[in-house]
């Protein structure tokens, strides 16, 4: 655009200032201010007038003039009074031109969402933190906690006319909706391990009953699962079901090897029976047993359970729904 | 009259590490609970006198680096020394330290720099143990445990870092 009309050129620079005030100076490699103009004041600059030393009232050109290779652009630099600037930097032929250009309204709408960002980053940080901290004063202890466990499962029928891919993205996105799930209903958490169809959580007590939070967030998180659907275009549409069986008993937090890894875990007789609970639970169920059942005594949200038939050993299961 | 030396001092961390309050500390005396969030840079100065030599500091805080907004390499040109700052009580902080090292180094090779750990005033809560440390003095790194909020080690890690610019 060098070679256009003088009018179009004037036009061109108002169109890309709009109202961003701007400064400009031209430095000698000697560090003297040949020339200077625009709102210097705006920046701060305003003794950056010819013959001083421009690094005297311009310190953040020290170290960078000359310019050694190319034009060199600084993004919102706060300068002296307050006012953020966009400097731009350019060396030729024993001079150095400095563009100052108002961006305080950029800076400031940034500096309102990365203040939010990063209190809730910090936020976060502090609740692990002392999730961390609690869970490694729990753990090697027995202690009375409910064990929730979750099977997923694609009809067999259904899965065999269906894209792998689809069923690994269903299964993956079903166990992240349950772990987020209890995570937000369940109060203390202990970390949930998972394998490819299994989600097992150990739910501490935090306040009130742990059996109660782990069957309102067991029941949650099976309504969470059930409205999953493929995303990607199966040839047969196909569902996931989920159920869940919760135990509460004594049971120690520890760790257990996966793979490379080493990842948190329970060990304990709820497991067992919250396992054998998910086996037997219907499609999107939730079942207990009676000894889990009965210490489900915190009110809270009100949570109504189907008594069943006697179960196998005699003793009545209990069926969770939302009441 | 000889010209005033001026060196440029870039400091680098994750968000949150204390950078600003460092600055303020040293430059000010001054510091404050609050935490406000940087953007961009803010330029400050201050003199120091060192082994008889007049230095004005050039003092570039950089905002804190995170996974929305990465330090731009432009902000480093001609920098004399960098602080790598590091808060002492959230760990992974003195990963992100390690890494800006080596995108600083990328920029300005083996400029002298020191690493700060900082808010040694809450030093009950550290997640950045005692062998992480000896680890980064192993690495042959300068490691100052700062206080903003006390002014612990503030100036002498200043002081420490100038006279390796000068050195330099």
């Amino acid at each position: 655009m060098g070679d256009a009309p003088d009018p179009l050129r004037g036009q061109l620079l108002d169109l890309l200032l709009h109202d961003r005030t701007a400064a400009w100076l031209e430095v000698s490699d000697a560090m003297r201010v040949l020339r200077s103009g625009g709102d210097l004041a705006a920046f701060g600059l305003e003794s950056a007038v010819e013959d001083v030393e421009v690094l005297g009232y311009a310190s953040f050109l020290v170290g960078l003039i000359p310019v050694q290779s190319g034009p060199l652009v600084l993004p919102q630099v706060k300068t002296a009074n307050g006012r953020y600037a966009d400097v731009h930097v350019s060396s030729t032929g024993g001079r150095t031109l400095v563009l100052v250009v108002d961006a305080t309204p950029q800076a400031e709408r940034l500096a309102t969402l990365q203040q939010w960002g990063n209190d809730l980053q910090l936020d976060r940080e502090r609740d692990a933190a002392r999730g961390d901290r609690e869970t490694r004063e729990r753990r090697g202890r027995a202690q009375t906690l409910t064990a929730a466990v979750f099977l997923l499962r694609v009809d067999p029928h259904e899965h065999q006319t269906t894209a792998p891919e689809a069923v690994l993205s269903l299964r993956q996105r079903g166990l992240a909706s349950l772990a987020l799930c209890v995570s937000e209903h369940a109060g203390f958490m202990h970390r949930h391990s998972v394998t490819e169809s299994l989600a097992l959580f150990g739910i501490l007590p935090s306040d009130g009953s742990p059996a109660y939070q782990a069957a309102a967030a067991a029941v949650d998180a099976v309504d969470s699962v059930r409205e999953l659907a493929p995303r990607t275009d199966t040839p047969t549409p196909f569902t996931i079901h989920v159920a869940a069986g919760i135990a509460t008993g004594e049971a120690v937090l520890g760790n257990s090897a996966v793979g490379n890894s080493v990842v948190p875990a329970v060990f304990g007789d709820p497991v067992d029976r919250a396992l054998n609970l998910a086996l037997r639970a219907p499609p999107h169920g939730v079942l207990a047993d009676e000894s889990t059942w009965s210490s489900c005594d915190s009110p809270g949200q009100p949570l109504a359970a189907e008594r069943l038939s006697e179960s196998a050993s005699g003793s009545p299961l209990f069926l969770f729904e939302r009441g | 009259m000889a010209s005033m030396i001026r060196k440029k001092v870039a400091m680098l961390g994750s968000f949150a590490v204390g950078k600003t309050s460092l600055v303020r500390q040293f430059v000010s005396g001054i510091f404050s609970d609050s935490y406000l969030t940087t953007v961009g840079v803010k330029v400050d100065k201050k003199t120091l006198h060192v082994d008889q030599r007049d230095v004005a500091l050039v003092l570039w805080d950089l905002h804190g680096e995170d996974e929305f907004q990465k330090i731009q390499s432009t902000y480093l040109r001609g920098t004399g020394g960098y602080f790598l700052v590091a808060d002492g009580t959230r760990g992974h902080t003195l990963d992100i330290a390690r890494n800006l090292r080596e995108s600083a180094r990328q920029v300005v090779g083996d400029a002298p720099f020191s690493l700060l750990i900082n808010k040694h005033d809450l030093r009950a809560e550290w997640e950045i143990d005692d062998a992480a440390i000896e680890q980064c003095r192993a690495d042959g790194w300068i490691v100052h445990l700062t206080s903003a909020k006390t002014g612990d080690e503030v100036e002498h890690a200043f002081v420490d870092l100038t006279r390796r610019m000068l050195d330099g």
